[in-house]
């Protein structure tokens, strides 16, 4: 999935359009695509563009036609040319320097990058919380810079909330979420016995059926961290953050939720951005990888993962996945070695 | 039931063992009553007084739970107010630490002298006793907030009244039953304070009459009252905070 070379031109001329006019003509360029919508629409349209990403969210096939079927579909993700810089003791502390990054519909995406490299900085921008001095972010071709609410998130650590039993924390985007993405005062969250039937059956599903009822604490790290990332499935939002979701779990646990998340993802496509220190995880997951440089960030390197779906464990042995192994840890250490030399 | 036994019965007997010297002692040394009565004394007494400690007693708990619950109301809406409007907080925190400095209890006359005999006096005085650890402890609560969750609430595009009443409230409360049950002793200590200064009943009032008839005996027994009162509201409090935070408390 190559990114479109009219892309940034096409973005630009949505920025200077008015709200209104933009939807209509998203609408309609888009038909039958699932999308979370931007406070402030008119009602008429986001009532339609609700029930639809609601379908869309939990339909298991609609992602076949989507991303792949239609041509010149607006990318889930598209950040372009960001720049972030933060004071510190007067001095001007550039993090993100002229990011930009593009993540398809349907599409898995990995960043790999050194620690430290201004990961959170870029996550920050991208939920919205924090303004870039320089360059834009969009999804599905409107302006969102600055925007909160229109991403789901899974965390780090799991952050469930201890006083929620697992049902109710599953539950808990939904009810955030759905006055964040959908402001219009017509239309309502999905009702509580209907959102609650529906993390249940989700629940099942994951393997965390008979554990409806029991807090967090009751749980172990990857049946914690299987909630967070059902509550970010369960968003209305199209896009998903994956914020280094196994890296603290053990290695064993690590590669059974990699399995997990690729089966659960392959069914479900979202549009993923996942970030990840593991080459081997941003390769065996994604579609495709962005390789950041160190601080002050920005791509590196870009690299298809060419293998069929869906991803059988296998393909960790073969030429083609080694090759791009060896090739990214390359590019990583020359880039320590850099910030080695350069202190 | 075992394990609650053997965590009952060492304090338990200590308090035998302390009414029984207690009760050896004033007989030996022949004490005379009005100094230090015998607790057989206190006992007979508490039962020939029952009847006017009854009034006396449901007058003070009256006063006490109308101002533990103002107080703690107060309180929470000092914390709730300076939590969110953070200019506030920085304005006002310093000065309601510094007004801690005043004895409240030393208000009260004044309060009598502005606010009459009624019960408004009164309910001032355990509001003023009440609020500050309700509001310091409710306040800490609200800023401790578990920077993980928030960044997800955040993240997750959480306005902020999500944020406060799913994320803030419900993770400050094991902090804010700890400021209530601090609340809870202290108002009934303001209830008595209050009802030294000027009353018509209560416990406090009674005790200020046996004090002039040097009734020693009489004084004990309103002690034990007060003990039992604030015992009692104390468990009150920790049983209703075992009802709400149900949930086991992080151990981070």
């Amino acid at each position: 999935m190559k990114r479109y070379p009219n892309e940034p031109v096409q973005s630009a001329q949505v920025r200077n359009t008015p709200p209104g006019d933009d939807d209509a003509a998203y609408i309609t360029a888009q038909s039958s695509i699932a999308e979370s919508e931007p406070p402030a629409v008119p009602s008429s349209v986001s009532t339609l563009t609700h029930s639809e990403a609601t379908d869309a969210a939990l339909s298991l096939d609609h992602n076949k036609t989507n991303g792949l079927g239609y041509a010149p579909v607006s990318p889930a993700l598209d950040i372009i040319d960001v720049h972030v810089s933060f004071k510190e003791r007067r001095r001007k502390l550039p993090v993100l320097n002229g990011l930009s990054l593009t993540v398809e519909k349907g599409e898995f995406v990995a960043i790999v990058g050194p620690s430290g490299c201004g990961k959170s900085t870029l996550f920050h921008i991208i939920g919205g919380l924090l303004k870039p001095q320089d360059g834009e972010v969009f999804m599905n071709g409107k302006r969102v810079t600055g925007q909160r609410g229109h991403i789901s998130y899974m965390p780090q650590q799991p952050a469930l909330f201890p006083w929620r039993t697992i049902e109710e924390n599953v539950m808990l985007a939904g009810e955030v979420a759905s006055a964040a993405a959908f402001a219009a005062p017509s239309v309502q969250p999905a009702p509580r016995a209907e959102a609650l039937a529906e993390a249940r059956q989700w629940l099942g599903s994951v393997g965390l059926a008979g554990f409806e009822r029991a807090y967090p604490h009751q749980l172990s790290g990857g049946m914690q961290q299987r909630a967070a990332f059902l509550r970010a499935l369960l968003s209305p939002q199209e896009l998903m953050l994956l914020d280094e979701p196994f890296s603290a779990l053990d290695a064993l646990t690590r590669s059974d939720m990699q399995r997990w998340l690729l089966d659960i993802w392959e069914q479900n496509r979202r549009s993923v951005l996942f970030i990840t220190h593991n080459i081997e995880e941003a390769l065996l997951l994604s579609d495709r990888v962005y390789v950041l440089s160190n601080r002050p960030a920005a791509v590196l390197h870009e690299v298809e993962v060419p293998f069929d779906r869906p991803r059988r464990d296998e393909i960790t042995e073969e030429p083609a996945f080694l090759e791009r192994k060896r090739q990214i840890a390359q590019w990583m250490k020359e880039e320590q070695q850099k910030t080695r030399l350069s202190r | 039931m075992s394990t609650y036994f053997k965590s009952v019965w060492p304090p338990l007997v200590a308090v035998i063992l302390f009414i029984a010297i207690w009760q050896g002692a004033v007989s030996l040394f022949h004490i005379e009553k009005w100094m230090l009565p015998a607790p057989s004394d206190i006992a007979h007494e508490a039962a020939s007084q029952a009847e006017r400690l009854g009034m006396h007693a449901a007058a003070t708990i009256q006063l006490t739970l109308i101002g533990f619950v103002a107080g703690t109301m107060v309180g929470l809406l000092i914390a709730m107010v300076l939590h969110l409007i953070p200019f506030l907080k920085s304005a006002l925190y310093p000065l309601l630490i510094l007004s801690q400095n005043i004895p409240t209890i030393a208000l009260a006359p004044l309060l009598l002298i502005w606010f009459g005999f009624g019960l408004l006096p009164k309910l001032i005085t355990i509001i003023l006793v009440c609020f500050f650890p309700v509001a310091v402890a409710a306040m800490d609560g609200l800023t401790r907030t578990d920077a993980a969750m928030m960044n997800y609430m955040r993240m997750a595009g959480a306005k902020r009244h999500h944020i406060f009443w799913k994320l803030e409230l419900p993770h400050a409360l094991p902090s804010i039953f700890s400021g209530v049950k601090i609340a809870a002793t202290y108002s009934v200590m303001g209830a008595i304070i209050a009802e030294w200064i000027g009353a018509d009943k209560g416990i406090g009032y009674y005790m200020m009459l046996q004090k002039s008839a040097y009734r020693t005996d009489r004084l004990f027994v309103a002690i034990m009252i007060i003990v039992a009162l604030s015992l009692l509201l104390f468990l009150l409090i920790a049983l209703l905070e075992k009802l709400l935070v149900r949930w086991r408390p992080q151990k981070r």
